[in-house]
């Protein structure tokens, strides 16, 4: 081969491979990894490339997990980590893995939505990093993420993100809030492309509840919400009133139709999915509260944000079997009274 | 005597009729009962909820967008204030079609003899100008208010059933409400 073809040839495989990123618009990190230690109910693992082949080895390629039983029954999502710093949402979706075993129906779940928003600090509070838990096992560490997918996988950021596929306007930051992306674009940005895979996965699973696990700052008006797209509002409704028959308060809002991108929105939508997003009041998410205790709160801890998500989850799919005669069953986690009195360590692996 | 006597069966009679006139002029709470919500917040469906009977399937019927032909045989008007944008976006109307329906459904109410009671349990997050414009509405034509102590914490609803002359009720939480309305409805 003469040097001017060889020259040629790299020329090509250069061009090549900037035209791949460029599609994709990421650059060539892998997925962070975080420590979720599968319990007894996890009967395999895959990645969510496996519903979007374009998200392997980027960063937001991320691990899914399924509890499978063997009695018939409807299939159970949860997604927690779509903010990396709304952690009670992550640990929810972690102890599902840790702990739950299926016994009707299956359940899939998510822990880290957005590895690439997990791959950095927290950009309101920087300072935290990450988290300690006590656990039998000895100290687990996690990290406090940020709630956008990293500038540096996705490019910088337009002067306006216009949501796909309706064309309504958000500030230009948003375009790395998965949030704010669904159902997708198989050929969009890196987070567009993550919000597909999850579209994907919710169809080709056909899943019928999903979750989507957030947290807000405790004087928010979200705080202790759970949001429902409007064809199952019901279900939520009765839930949050069975919670309060157990000391539990929560309110309840419908998705709202002029604010696209959400995923309670979006999925309840273009899925067969009921669609739910239940929020939980974290002070690291609080304007004016500089210093804040994520784990060790003394009004909110961890404990009780973890025991409310996993509460209002399961009054949800109680409603849906008072209603529909069926639900997702499952064995294994803490009650909310246990979770508040041991803490989280007595229950993750 | 016979003259005093006819007297007599006539002023019964006519103070029967008196009577009869006033009876009819006070409506009493009682069922058939109907939920409806001022402001499309999800209370109206709360409540519902609340007022449904797990072991007989009995509730009491909840229409979003009730309208003066919903009222057809009804005695009592529950109506769940709060005002939510969201809802509103739902239900597919604006703040004024909302604010007309509101109106024309208790001007039905009123003019059908019906038992308004005025129900707030959405608490701090609905309330606002918004969510008491339509407080102060329904206020107008109330029988009675029932309302959680977090959505008080000012003293409105004491100010809206004073001025109306009516009774307030006020309860901890929601759930709470679902027995005394039960009580009520049943015309104990």
């Amino acid at each position: 081969m003469s040097i001017r073809r060889t020259f040629t040839l790299i020329t090509l495989i250069a061009v090549a491979l900037a035209f791949s990123c460029i599609g994709l618009q990421i650059s060539a990190a892998e997925p962070t990894m975080h420590d979720v230690r599968p319990g007894y109910g996890v009967t395999r693992i895959g990645w969510l490339s496996d519903y979007h082949a374009p998200l392997k080895a980027t960063p937001v390629d991320t691990r899914v997990y399924y509890l499978e039983s063997e009695v018939p029954g409807p299939t159970l999502f949860i997604l927690g980590g779509t903010h990396s710093n709304e952690i009670a949402g992550i640990m929810s979706a972690t102890l599902f893995v840790e702990r739950a075993v299926a016994t009707a129906g299956r359940i899939i779940v998510v822990p880290y939505a957005n590895p690439s928003g997990a791959s950095y600090p927290d950009t309101l509070h920087p300072q935290i990093g990450f988290y300690t838990i006590t656990t039998k096992s000895g100290p687990r560490t996690f990290r406090y993420g940020d709630r956008r997918t990293n500038p540096e996988h996705q490019g910088p950021d337009p002067d306006q993100y216009i949501h796909y596929p309706t064309g309504v306007a958000f500030d230009g930051n948003e375009a790395r809030n998965l949030d704010r992306a669904h159902p997708g674009k198989a050929d969009g940005t890196l987070t567009q492309q993550l919000a597909y895979a999850y579209h994907r996965l919710l169809i080709d699973e056909e899943v019928d509840v999903a979750f989507d696990l957030h947290e807000a700052g405790v004087t928010s008006r979200l705080a202790n919400m759970v949001i429902a797209n409007p064809k199952n509002l019901d279900y939520a409704v009765i839930a949050i009133v069975d919670l309060e028959l157990q000391g539990i308060v929560m309110n309840v809002e419908h998705s709202d139709d002029q604010f696209p991108g959400l995923s309670h929105r979006e999925w309840g939508d273009h899925t067969q999915a009921a669609a739910y997003l239940i929020e939980t009041p974290n002070p690291g998410q609080t304007p004016g509260i500089t210093d804040p205790d994520v784990v060790n709160d003394p009004v909110n801890p961890l404990a009780r944000r973890v025991a409310t998500h996993l509460a209002a989850i399961d009054a949800v799919l109680a409603a849906h079997e008072m209603v529909d005669g069926q639900r997702t069953k499952y064995t294994g986690l803490p009650s909310y009274d246990d979770l508040i009195k041991f803490g989280l360590g007595e229950y993750l692996r | 005597m016979r003259n005093r006597t006819i007297v007599a069966i006539a002023l019964a009679l006519a103070a029967a009729l008196l009577l009869a006139g006033i009876v009819a002029a006070a409506p009493a709470p009682g069922k058939p009962a109907l939920i409806t919500s001022a402001g499309q917040s999800t209370d109206g469906l709360i409540l519902r909820t609340i007022l449904t009977d797990r072991a007989t399937g009995e509730s009491v019927p909840f229409e979003k967008l009730a309208t003066p032909e919903n009222l057809q045989g009804v005695r009592t008007l529950i109506v769940a204030v709060g005002l939510s944008s969201k809802g509103l976006g739902a239900a597919g109307v604006n703040q004024d079609q909302e604010r007309e329906r509101v109106a024309n459904l208790l001007d039905a109410a009123k003019a059908n003899d019906v038992y308004v009671i005025l129900v707030h349990i959405g608490g701090t997050a609905r309330r606002g100008a918004g969510s008491d414009e339509f407080s102060s509405m329904v206020a107008e034509y109330a029988h009675q208010i029932f309302v959680v102590k977090a959505g008080n914490d000012d003293g409105f609803f004491n100010k809206l059933a004073e001025a109306r002359g009516i009774p307030v009720t006020e309860v901890n939480d929601r759930t709470a409400l679902g027995p005394i309305l039960t009580e009520l409805l049943a015309g104990n």
